[in-house]
């Protein structure tokens, strides 16, 4: 008996704070905006199906995928660094034509070394990476 | 300590089991016993003292005792 | 000196800790001081949730695997190798090729393994059919395609089963399946659990009880599978029930290298908030393989992953470890094939079952294209 009673209090109690809430939101104008916002809510609704839930994750997933290796830090800034590089290298303005001999005497400006030790390392890892993940699918395929 | 002379072959402990909660922690340990062997089912939740003994009966096990040690019960029983 | 972190299992948890693993640690790998490594029998990672809608076509196996490669950061080696033994004394592990590996730090992930061998009458060539393995899942494909009158069972076997919505869902899901395919009129549908009430989880149990009811499944509760024949299943209670087509939820295990090492006798015994191994030091379990008091669900390996991989780390750089783990769970529960709800508890709570809809059935479909970001740690 005495528990139906606390049931009872608890629930009213419950009522009179959802109560002030709703006073509340309606006051300061929230109340209207989550109306409109939840007729948004219901287009959506009425226009998703299972496909267009499953093509549009799918894709998350893809996009996700890339962006989880892309946004390691070092990645991030030697990605900044290249982008750099591109936007001084000036592209079109008519880069001079570096043959064989030219590509030797170019060779001795340290900044074209400081690029090609970098592009070494990256070639490297490059093919450390290849043997890692063709080791990997060739496990996966058998 | 519980105040109880049952020597338990084996003990359950579901302290805390949520899911699949203490009855099916017992269920699984009485399959894989012999007949005979008194299992001891720790549990801190209020409802195992009703479950354990209605199935116990359903299954024609045997109910040795209950003790409540106060944060939780010790519940004994016997696979036949 | 390079410390060694060694992980087994490439699954749910092996993968989310060795990948979150590397973010934390990145300087100290960096410089040198710690090598991860990821050993796994299975090169392939497996996201076993799809493994439900194979039986109803509505997923492929090449859905439910990805090279683990593809998943496991770059800067984690991968040995594509079973362990045979786990020596916790010598720190190092032995694998099936007879090589060594020694490890500073062990991180023990091997899953679950369905014992369906331990009902007689259930797995292939059977009576009783399951749904928890790739050849399992494709069986029961084709038997349902050409199913269309009869007594249709599931039972609920093994205790704790991995995933505690598979059973719920799955009734419902080929109900509604039926009903789409014009045959339900023909099938009657049985669900028997083990206990006294239809889920081990109370507030799930009394969710179920109303749906159950409005779509005509039937229920049968104490029910103890002990044995599947031609057409008949055996109780432990001594019921029997007839049935046309028998599908059982079976028994699980725990790796036999578990027992072996001596780190548990059944499942891997650990602190059930550090997950530190009862048996052994500088050893933590993650995922099914634990005898965590929670599901065996890959929502707990997820979350568990989080306070193991604080504490490895504040282990590594010699501070004292304190994040902890309270048991957080969730799982979706799909109410049929067009709306779902979840349940979301922790130790010592209960869940609260939502009344279910259609945008918590789309975000379980979402999820089951993006788990692959999970498994990176990206999300
Ligand atoms: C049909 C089905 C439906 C499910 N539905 C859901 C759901 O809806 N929601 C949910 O949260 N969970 C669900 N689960 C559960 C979820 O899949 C598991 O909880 C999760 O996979 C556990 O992860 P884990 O890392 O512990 O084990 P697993 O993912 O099983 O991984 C174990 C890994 O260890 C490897 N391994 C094992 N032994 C060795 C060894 N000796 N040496 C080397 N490697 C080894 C294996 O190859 C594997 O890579 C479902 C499971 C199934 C089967």
């Amino acid at each position: 008996m005495s528990d139906e009673l606390d049931e009872l209090e608890a629930e009213s109690e419950s009522i009179q704070e959802a109560a002030d809430a709703m006073v509340e939101l309606q006051q300061d104008g929230t109340l209207e905006d989550l109306t409109e916002a939840a007729t948004a809510v219901s287009l959506l609704a009425d226009a998703l199906d299972d496909e267009m839930v499953v093509e549009v994750a799918g894709l998350a997933n893809e996009l996700g995928l890339v962006a989880g290796s892309a946004t390691q830090p070092n990645t991030i800034r030697t990605l900044a660094t290249m982008m750099d590089a591109m936007d001084e290298a000036d592209t079109f303005e008519n880069p001079e034509k570096v043959g064989m001999m030219g590509t030797v005497g170019k060779l001795r400006d340290e900044d074209v070394q400081r690029g090609l030790g970098f592009l070494m390392e990256f070639l490297g890892a490059l093919g450390r990476q290849i043997e890692r993940r063709s080791e990997g699918y060739e496990q996966a395929e058998n | 300590m519980s105040e109880t002379d049952i020597q338990a072959d084996e003990t359950v402990d579901a302290i805390g089991s949520a899911c699949p909660g203490p009855l099916m922690d017992l269920i699984g340990k009485i399959k894989d016993v012999d007949d005979g062997t008194v299992v001891e089912l720790l549990t801190g939740d209020e409802g195992s003292k009703n479950d354990v003994p209605e199935w116990v009966e359903e299954a024609d096990h045997e109910l040795l005792d209950i003790i409540d040690d106060g944060e939780y019960y010790s519940i004994y029983v016997k696979k036949t | 000196m390079t410390e060694r972190i060694v992980i087994v299992g490439g699954g749910s948890g092996g993968t989310i800790t060795a990948n979150r693993l590397s973010e934390e640690l990145e300087s100290e790998i960096e410089a040198g001081k710690i090598e991860i490594t990821v050993v796994s029998a299975n090169p392939n990672h497996l996201y076993k949730p799809l493994y439900l809608y194979i039986p109803l076509g509505e997923a492929e196996l090449e859905d439910t695997r990805r090279p683990l490669v593809d998943l496991v950061d770059h800067r984690v080696t991968l040995v594509y190798k079973r362990v045979t033994e786990i020596d916790t004394d010598g720190k190092s592990l032995a694998m099936d090729d007879g090589s060594e590996l020694d490890y500073d730090y062990l991180v023990v992930g091997t899953g679950a393994i369905p014992q369906p061998e331990e009902t007689p009458g259930l797995g292939e060539d059977e009576p009783g059919h399951h749904f928890y393995g790739p050849d399992a899942s494709e069986n029961l494909r084709e038997t349902l395609a050409n199913f269309d009158e009869g007594h249709l069972v599931l039972s609920v076997i093994g205790t704790p089963h991995v995933c505690p919505a598979a059973p719920v869902e799955f009734p419902m899901i080929v109900e509604e399946w039926f009903r789409e395919r014009g045959v339900r009129e023909d099938i009657e549908i049985t669900y028997t659990y083990p206990i006294q009430r239809l889920h081990g989880v109370r507030p799930t149990a009394e969710w179920m009880v109303p749906r159950f009811e409005e779509r005509d499944i039937e229920t049968k509760t104490f029910f103890n599978v002990e044995n599947v024949e031609d057409g008949t299943i055996e109780t432990l209670e001594g019921k029997e029930l007839d049935f046309d087509l028998m599908i059982g939820i079976p028994e699980f295990t725990a790796s036999p290298i578990i027992e072996e090492a001596g780190l548990g006798e059944e499942w891997m015994e650990v602190d059930r908030n550090t997950l530190e191994s009862e048996h052994a030091e500088d050893v933590w379990g993650i995922g099914d393989v634990t005898n965590l008091p929670t599901s065996k669900a890959g929502s707990v390996a997820h979350y568990a992953s989080g306070t193991l991989v604080s504490r490895i780390a504040s282990e590594v750089r010699d501070q004292v470890p304190t994040a902890t783990f309270h048991g957080k769970t969730i799982c979706f529960i799909e109410a049929g094939t067009e709306e779902g709800t979840f349940i979301e508890f922790a130790y010592d709570r209960e869940p609260v079952v939502r009344d279910e809809n259609r945008f918590l059935h789309w975000s379980k479909l979402g999820y089951n294209e993006a788990y692959w970001l999970t498994a990176r740690g990206v999300m």
